[in-house]
């Protein structure tokens, strides 16, 4: 762990604000009062931005849904100790990113999983790269593609909202492998369900941001 | 970077990628998608552009809630001219919902104004009742020779009041503060009863209760702590009890049961195990609030345990020797018809150890 003050480098080269990197994270100054309230909203706004992005990044490390949401808590408090009211929202997704890799390593490093999300470093390295450029680059979008993205999955039959909810919600009241145990269905037939339903969704989407767009 | 909305190079390709996302591929079509995206940098962007659409899926589905929750503390401290009243407040922001809910505790570091002296300690006093019942209030004349004033026992959010349920619109909060150490549990949290049930029911105090929903298995666990922040740690000889108020809902003809535990949790993750120190049934009967009071005692011989429960992995741990380890307060609900509890409070009534004969 660096010491205070000094900076460290994320893998572009870019810096990072400084400050210790790791879990020993520095004693928050004392705020003045009111202070903190604004910087509460800047950082859930921030955090609210980059939260897309950010599940993507640690899913290029992580199979286990359970450890990303895990790590992505963790991150986020991380980040929370160290945010600053004079960061912009460049400085954010530095640090965020930044300990995001490193909670998600950590939790390989601990758990040590059978099988990993992608084998090759090389490629892990490449994608995680290429989805914290996306985050820079399409932040101003991801609320509304979010809320597009709602939109267009209450229009959807109930039996399709249960399928995507299977899916990607962790509170559903059934699993995947339940719905094809309850339809009488093989997992092949509902995960090719599945894909046409995001095909749906993704094509609903493009057509409300488009529509929506200034 | 194209954005996630870009086409697939072919369908063949988009539906591998999803495999390998959604944790169904085959090691040889992992194997297959990895080669590919070594070889065609466009087919690494799609992929890296895919996860992107996959977390956006993921977040739709999860409502974003934020909360800011607000406490007052006051802590009263010592007897007679040597009383301290200690003021705080503590802020924490909450982002999500379970199982991802953030929280993200308040930096600011508003001070502790102490307040000596007997009539700040009475002021005090009355203030706190007004606000409410999470901190225990020991005022009395100690005769000369007494002894030793036993520690006191604190449980945070007994009454459940401190859930800001009220503001919800169906008057339900999902977490339950204080009561989601260890395990928080989907399956329970704080109403507003009174606004939940459309009138139908009523908290034992205050508005809120906590409630476990019906068949499905529903549990809260608190750290137990000290009236001066340390935990509670198990020794031969203690005793405690802990009494509150139930209500079995919609079953007035069937008697069930609720576990009440002090358990040691020696592990979260990515093992369960726990070992229970001392545990008991409350009967309910269906129609109303009942009162309950269950009374721990630990062995004055020997806290060596058994693992109770346990999940994932190697099951073949030791029992462990409880003295001296911190022990929490579970409530466990097993496929009940829904139970709600209120007004619950935990007393220290032998601190054991030494104490013990």
């Amino acid at each position: 762990m660096r010491p205070p003050g000094q900076s460290a480098s994320t893998a572009d080269g870019s810096y990072l604000p400084a400050g210790p990197v790791e879990d020993g994270v520095s004693e928050p100054r004392d705020l003045a009062i009111g202070e903190n309230a604004g910087l509460s909203r800047k950082f859930t706004a921030l955090y609210l931005e980059s939260r897309v992005s950010l599940r993507a990044y640690l899913h290029v490390f992580l199979r286990d849904e359970a450890a990303i949401d895990d790590c992505l808590q963790e991150t986020a408090v991380v980040v929370w100790q160290k945010v600053r009211p004079d960061w912009t929202a460049e400085d954010f997704r530095r640090v965020a990113f930044t300990c995001a890799r490193f909670k998600a390593l950590g939790w390989l490093k601990k758990n040590k999983p059978s099988t990993l999300m992608f084998s090759e470093p090389e490629i892990v390295a490449k994608l995680a790269e290429r989805v914290m450029v996306d985050a820079g680059s399409n932040a101003d979008r991801t609320e509304r593609r979010i809320t597009a993205l709602r939109h267009c999955i209450d229009r959807l039959a109930p039996e399709q909202r249960d399928i995507i909810h299977a899916r990607y919600d962790p509170m559903a009241d059934h699993s995947l492998a339940d719905l094809a145990d309850r339809k009488s269905r093989g997992m092949a037939s509902l995960y090719k369900q599945l894909e046409r339903l995001r095909t749906l969704l993704r094509e609903c989407v493009e057509r409300r941001t488009h529509h929506d767009s200034p | 970077m194209t954005h996630p909305s870009g086409d697939p190079p072919n369908d063949e390709f988009r539906n591998l990628v999803d495999a390998v996302i959604d944790g169904h591929a085959s090691p040889e079509e992992k194997q297959r998608l990895e080669d590919r995206m070594r070889e065609d940098p466009v087919l690494l962007e799609y992929c890296a552009g895919r996860l992107v659409f996959h977390s956006e899926l993921a977040e739709s589905v999860r409502p974003v809630r934020i909360e800011l929750v607000q406490q007052r503390r006051i802590v009263i401290d010592g007897e007679g001219p040597d009383r301290q009243v200690l003021f705080g407040e503590t802020r924490e922001t909450r982002i999500g919902s379970r199982p991802s809910l953030i929280r993200i505790p308040d930096r600011e570091r508003l001070p502790w104004y102490r307040r000596g002296g007997f009539i700040a300690g009475w002021l005090a006093v009355g203030l706190a009742a007004a606000l409410g019942s999470w901190f225990v209030v020991r005022d009395r004349q100690a005769p000369v020779n007494a002894p030793a004033v036993l520690p006191q026992l604190i449980l945070r959010n007994g009454g459940f009041e401190l859930d800001p349920a009220s503001d919800d619109p169906e008057g339900r909060s999902d977490t339950i503060r204080d009561w989601d150490d260890f395990f928080p549990c989907p399956d329970t949290g704080a109403y507003d009863l009174e606004k939940y049930s459309k009138g139908k029911f009523k908290a034992r105090g205050g508005h809120n209760v906590a409630r476990f929903r019906s068949n499905k298995p529903g549990w809260i666990t608190q750290r137990l702590n000290l009236a001066d922040g340390s935990p509670l740690l198990a020794r031969k000889g203690m005793a405690v009890v802990v009494r509150g108020w139930a209500y079995l809902e919609d079953e007035p003809s069937q008697q069930k049961s609720i576990e009440i535990s002090l358990r040691h949790v020696a592990s979260t993750h990515p093992q369960m195990i726990q070992y229970v120190a001392d545990s008991g049934y409350v009967s309910l009967k269906g129609g109303s609030w009942q009162p309950f009071s269950i009374r721990f005692d630990l062995s004055p011989f020997s806290l060596k345990t058994e693992v109770k429960h346990k999940e994932w992995g190697d099951h073949t741990n030791a029992a462990l020797d409880l003295d001296g380890k911190a022990l929490s307060l579970s409530i466990d609900n097993f496929y009940n018809p829904a139970v709600f509890l209120d007004d619950l409070t935990a007393e220290l009534l032998d601190p054991g150890g030494a104490a013990a004969p």
